[in-house]
């Protein structure tokens, strides 16, 4: 482990060819897989918060094989705080509206009065809205865990 | 359930679980304990629990076992314990001490096999589980919600709650990490 610590202060990320052709090729359709257990969660196992996991370690995998600056080009750290704190805020903003429209706390049916498709309708795409707001936080926070630990606190030069 | 495939799973789960805690290397230990994670995704899915394993293989074996690597980068990679040793002159004097969470650990195994007992069969309908709440949700949540993932249709609507505050505690994790390792200002 004391050689690996070593060598990865030696190594030139940009370097390995094949790593990064490969990762490259792969990491949309990562991302993509990651939106459909977002947006699928309705039909099929997953939901937000997989899908969230799915889509942060896409961006951990880029900042694994093309450096932490890389990503933090990919997503900065400033947007990357935004995120963390959007997806709770979503998630709670969402319960408050169904307050403000006259519903309990959560109770996505009292959302029918902004656009009546109907309560049970309301009911399904009300959890699809959390979900995302799921998807959205547990994504940057995973990316911002990452960062951190593997920067050791700097988040300028990862593994 | 097939009980020969469970048998077969729960030894490899035992056999991890020993591997992951007497294993000297804690890289070796991550990896081993990634494959223990990947076992538990797989008896969850055996057991019909499919949101559960999805959970299990996205974050157990994959997000913690990178974090695991990311952490042990960043500090020494060997066990203080381990590498005392038995040459090390306190190494005798801290055997009584490991009786005591052993016996400790032996007498709460014991008696958690004692109360398994109570324990209704796997799947049994007549549970009190699921003759409560579960009825409910398997005979209106899709006539209420229009989700046919019941999971799905509990954790976001009928358990909201929960699972907003889950992402509430996610969120302060996060947080807590950041302030404990940030150098400058984040």
């Amino acid at each position: 482990m004391r050689e690996l610590q070593e060598e990865a202060k030696l190594r030139m990320p940009w370097q390995d060819v094949i790593l990064q052709t490969s990762v490259r090729v792969l990491i949309p359709f990562i991302q993509l897989f990651g939106l459909y257990v977002v947006a699928h969660g309705h039909y099929s196992p997953g939901g937000g918060f997989q899908g969230g996991v799915i889509l942060g370690a896409a961006i951990i995998l880029m900042a694994l094989v093309f450096g932490l600056p890389a990503s933090k080009h990919y997503i900065s750290e400033n947007v990357n705080k935004t995120l963390s704190i959007t997806g709770p805020l979503v998630y709670c903003g969402i319960g408050a509206l169904c307050v403000l429209f006259g519903g309990s706390f959560l109770d996505y049916s009292a959302l029918n009065k902004i656009l009546p498709l109907g309560p049970i309708a309301w009911r399904s795409f009300g959890i699809f809205l959390v979900e995302l707001g799921v998807g959205i936080g547990v994504m940057s926070i995973m990316l911002r865990i990452y960062r951190v630990l593997s920067s050791a606190g700097t988040i300028d030069q990862g593994l | 359930m097939i009980w020969q495939l469970d048998l077969f799973l729960l030894t490899l789960v035992v056999v991890c679980a020993l591997a992951t805690i007497t294993v000297r290397g804690l890289l070796s230990a991550t990896i081993i304990f990634a494959a223990y994670s990947f076992l538990m995704c797989l008896l969850w899915a055996e057991m019909g629990a499919v949101d559960v394993a999805f959970t299990e293989a996205v974050v157990g074996a994959g997000v913690s076992t990178i974090f695991f690597i990311a952490t042990l980068f960043r500090s020494t990679t060997r066990s203080r314990l381990l590498i005392r040793g038995v040459d090390d002159p306190h190494h005798f004097k801290d055997q009584g001490w490991k009786m005591l969470p052993l016996m400790l650990s032996v007498v709460t195994g014991m008696l958690l096999f004692f109360g398994m007992a109570d324990f209704p069969a796997w799947g049994d309908p007549e549970s009190r589980p699921n003759t409560h709440v579960s009825s409910y949700y398997i005979e209106n949540a899709v006539r209420e919600t229009q989700v046919p993932n019941l999971v799905t249709a509990v954790l976001g609507d009928y358990r909201g709650y929960d699972t907003m505050f889950e992402l509430v505690v996610i969120y302060c994790a996060g947080v807590s990490v950041v302030s404990i390792l940030k150098q400058e200002n984040l």
